[in-house]
């Protein structure tokens, strides 16, 4: 073990430098305190490193598909909707990290400065007060041991300085935020929201949230962020920093306190755990770059190496007091991974409105709020699915009448076509026991880390409630006036949807849980879990902005406890 | 107003263009050398592509965008060993029935008899023909000259409007 020294010696350590790291970091930078952000991969500064940010489409040799060559390299990466030629340079490939699937499962990651909040789909809404009740309530989950109104000024204060786009629609299922100027639905959107609306009361259409910067207050400016240009090129980075991600946010705004240390290219192999003191004390670090291994000591250790990643290190902290993994003493770390079911989408074409066109590339879709299982299980399956829509004018690659060559199919084929209409799921799964993730007993990555082992699947009630949504979804465009509405079940594996959760699940009970209330490990307490291993339930909603509460809340314990110790 | 002038005056510069020998028979003139197809079967993709999306007074065609060149790169780069092969038989499947019928390679023939072959579902109805057909179209509608021209690029739209009027001819939204 290295000596203590003013170097390598900060109050607080955070491992991980994605959405909720970032704000780990922040957080204590702004409240005076020394903290070391490790990042495993690369550094990545805002707009300087985004080379293809302000690249038009023919300027991709084949025009923003991937070579074979990467495609066949890459079958994981590949199968991500966010991963081309224009923002390959921001994910994971394949081979350089390799894990083992016991059952499919599609981990998709980004090892750089930012995470994959370079590369996230910037949809964000509040949990309301049912995520928190309703899985214990139903009983598919332990009780959370916080509720809605624990949360609700954090979400305020992590929405004022990220920048939320969104409208308050009062709706109890989907709480309102602080919110900037909502994006705008175009005609056929807003009809259908229109019909939907008038044939339920409990169902409501509303424009999604979205974490762009539709009009830019000071507290935005100050961070150096403009206004949002709809341009919808946001995973290659925004030159404008528009969409919220910590390398336009976050880490720039805790490296002008002056009291942060960023170290990339660090991956952590473990915290380290003191049996005298009977707490954390710091990490080892292994360089990503020349394998040398080095340590790094706090008094407060902030895990945001994203679901499993946590997970993983947390498993492979081992010592004589935590022989199964840091803070596992109930073979419960690990367990009870859940993630969002994406299986189920609609398409449909609507006819009529063809002078009516937009103008812009707005980035976020129309939102339904989950509407199932709200006040009591009054389905055949637990939980629930948010949907969402879009309806835009056909291009060139739809099927036309007549002859296909010549002029008259040109012309035909610049001109938009008619109506169509997209809708998809997210849907809630169940926390289980037997879903877990595992360290490989003899694999071990390039840095001397065990491989993570993933065992996760779907169940029963997977498949019932993708079955609701289809038919509900079905019935509601047909209320909206759609036409021709076919299903479609894409069969994709877990994880596939990046919202994976669980593994480190917070509760009041320490025998089924591994955080408490305030995301700290209930057997050692100066380590907390804030991003989403610490979920007990997956909730309906996007997660980021959940995460980012949790981790702006922890911080705020975490302080007491800083104080505490001196 | 100025657009539609803008595309008159190109289409009228460029016409000029393609009757450049240089331009029809290889790619020499803008340094481009093929990756993957023979001039034959480059000669066949770019006359099969500007017959299918041709250069008219609105809008520049295939040809002026370099469809064919793309095709050449995108194959070599995206595609697989099989479907390299698939997509080469494609080609001399075609030319082997467009000689059957008129003694000539496909870019030799009348417009007319073009037609007559695309419209026979003993073409058009092929995998390799759809692939080739699909290729062109991406080829077109992601080109420059396609986006720009064709249909309506905006690389910095600025927000978005969720209902402006359409008149025909305006043009779709490239993106």
């Amino acid at each position: 073990m290295q000596e203590k020294n003013s170097q390598n010696t900060f109050d607080a350590i955070v491992i991980g430098s994605g959405i909720s790291g970032g704000w780990a970091a922040k957080e204590l930078c702004e409240k005076g305190k020394s903290t070391l952000l490790l990042e495993r991969g690369r550094d990545v500064r805002h707009i300087r490193d985004y080379p293809t940010a302000t690249m038009d489409p023919w300027e991709f040799p084949n025009r923003g598909h991937l070579s074979f060559e990467m495609e066949e390299k890459n079958p994981i990466a590949s199968r991500c909707y966010a991963f081309d030629d224009a923002t390959e340079h921001f994910f994971v490939k394949d081979e350089e990290h390799p894990y083992i699937q016991e059952k499919p499962m599609d981990w998709i990651r980004g090892y750089q400065l930012g995470g994959r909040s370079l590369i996230w789909a910037r949809q964000t809404q509040r949990w309301s007060r049912f995520e928190f009740e309703k899985p214990s309530r139903d009983g598919y989950s332990i009780p959370w041991p916080i509720a809605y109104d624990d949360l609700a000024p954090w979400y305020s204060h992590v929405e004022s300085f990220v920048g939320i786009s969104g409208n308050k629609d009062g709706l109890e299922t989907l709480p309102d935020g602080e919110f900037l100027a909502p994006w705008k639905m175009n005609k056929v959107e807003a009809e259908m929201a229109r019909m939907i609306n008038n044939s339920y009361d409990d169902r409501h259409v509303i424009i999604g949230r979205c974490a762009h910067l539709t009009m830019p207050k000071e507290i935005h400016t100050a961070q150096g962020r403009g206004q949002c240009q709809a341009r919808n090129l946001c995973y290659r980075g925004c030159p404008y920093g528009a969409y919220f991600s910590s390398n336009s946010s976050t880490i720039p705004w805790a490296e002008k306190t002056g009291n942060l240390s960023l170290k990339t290219d660090s991956v952590v192999h473990s915290i380290l755990y003191n049996d005298t003191e009977k707490r954390a004390i710091g990490v080892k670090v292994i360089d990503r770059i020349s394998k040398e291994e080095r340590h790094y000591f706090a008094n407060i250790i902030f895990v945001n190496a994203g679901s499993l990643n946590s997970n993983l290190i947390l498993l492979n902290s081992r010592s004589e007091r935590f022989p199964n993994g840091l803070g596992n003493d109930h073979d419960v770390l690990g367990r009870y991974i859940a993630f969002h079911n994406y299986r189920g989408s609609l398409t449909a074409t609507r006819p009529g409105n063809l002078d009516s066109y937009y103008s812009g590339r707005r980035p976020t879709a129309i939102v339904i709020p989950n509407f199932r299982n709200v006040y009591s299980n009054d389905s055949d399956f637990h939980g629930g699915y948010m949907s969402f829509y879009t309806a835009s004018r056909t291009g060139w690659n739809r099927e036309v009448e007549g002859d296909q060559f010549g002029p008259d199919y040109k012309h035909t084929l610049s001109e938009p076509g008619h109506w169509s209409v997209f809708m998809m799921m997210q849907g809630e799964t169940i926390p289980k026991y037997e879903s877990r993730v595992h360290l490989s007993r003899d694999q071990k990555d390039q840095w001397g880390v065990p491989l993570l082992v993933t065992s996760v699947d779907y169940d029963s009630n997977d498949e019932r409630l993708l079955q609701d949504f289809l038919k509900q979804g079905e019935e509601m465009l047909n209320i909206a006036g759609c036409q021709n509405i076919q299903h479609h079940d894409n069969g994709q594996a877990p994880g596939l949807d990046i919202h994976i959760v669980g593994g480190v699940r917070m509760g009041n009970d320490s025998k089924n849980s591994m955080v408490d209330k305030w995301c700290r490990l209930h057997a050692c307490k100066n380590v907390f879990v804030t991003d989403g291993a610490c979920l007990s339930s997956t909730g309906v909603q996007n997660p980021s902005l959940t995460y980012m509460a949790m981790t702006a809340r922890a911080v705020s314990k975490a302080i007491e406890v800083l104080k505490a110790s001196l | 107003m100025n657009r539609r002038a803008t595309i008159r005056n190109l289409g009228f510069v460029t016409s000029a263009a393609v009757l450049t020998p240089a331009i029809f028979s290889n790619c020499s003139s803008d340094n481009y050398s093929l990756q993957f197809l023979n001039k034959r079967e480059f000669e066949f993709i770019d006359s099969l592509a500007e017959f299918i999306l041709p250069e008219t007074e609105r809008s520049p065609g295939a040809r002026l965008a370099k469809v064919a060149n793309f095709i050449d790169q995108y194959i070599a780069v995206c595609y697989s060993e099989d479907q390299k092969k698939d997509f080469l038989e494609g080609i001399v499947n075609f030319e082997k029935r467009c000689k059957d019928q008129f003694k000539r390679v496909f870019k030799n023939i009348t417009a007319d008899q073009k037609g007559e072959l695309l419209r026979d579902p003993d073409i058009h109805e092929t995998a390799a023909y759809q692939k080739m057909k699909s290729l062109i179209l991406f080829g077109f509608f992601t080109s420059q000259q396609g986006m720009n021209q064709a249909l309506r690029y905006v690389a910095v739209p600025g927000g978005y409007e969720g209902d402006i009027s359409y008149t025909e001819g305006e043009g779709a939204w490239a993106l």
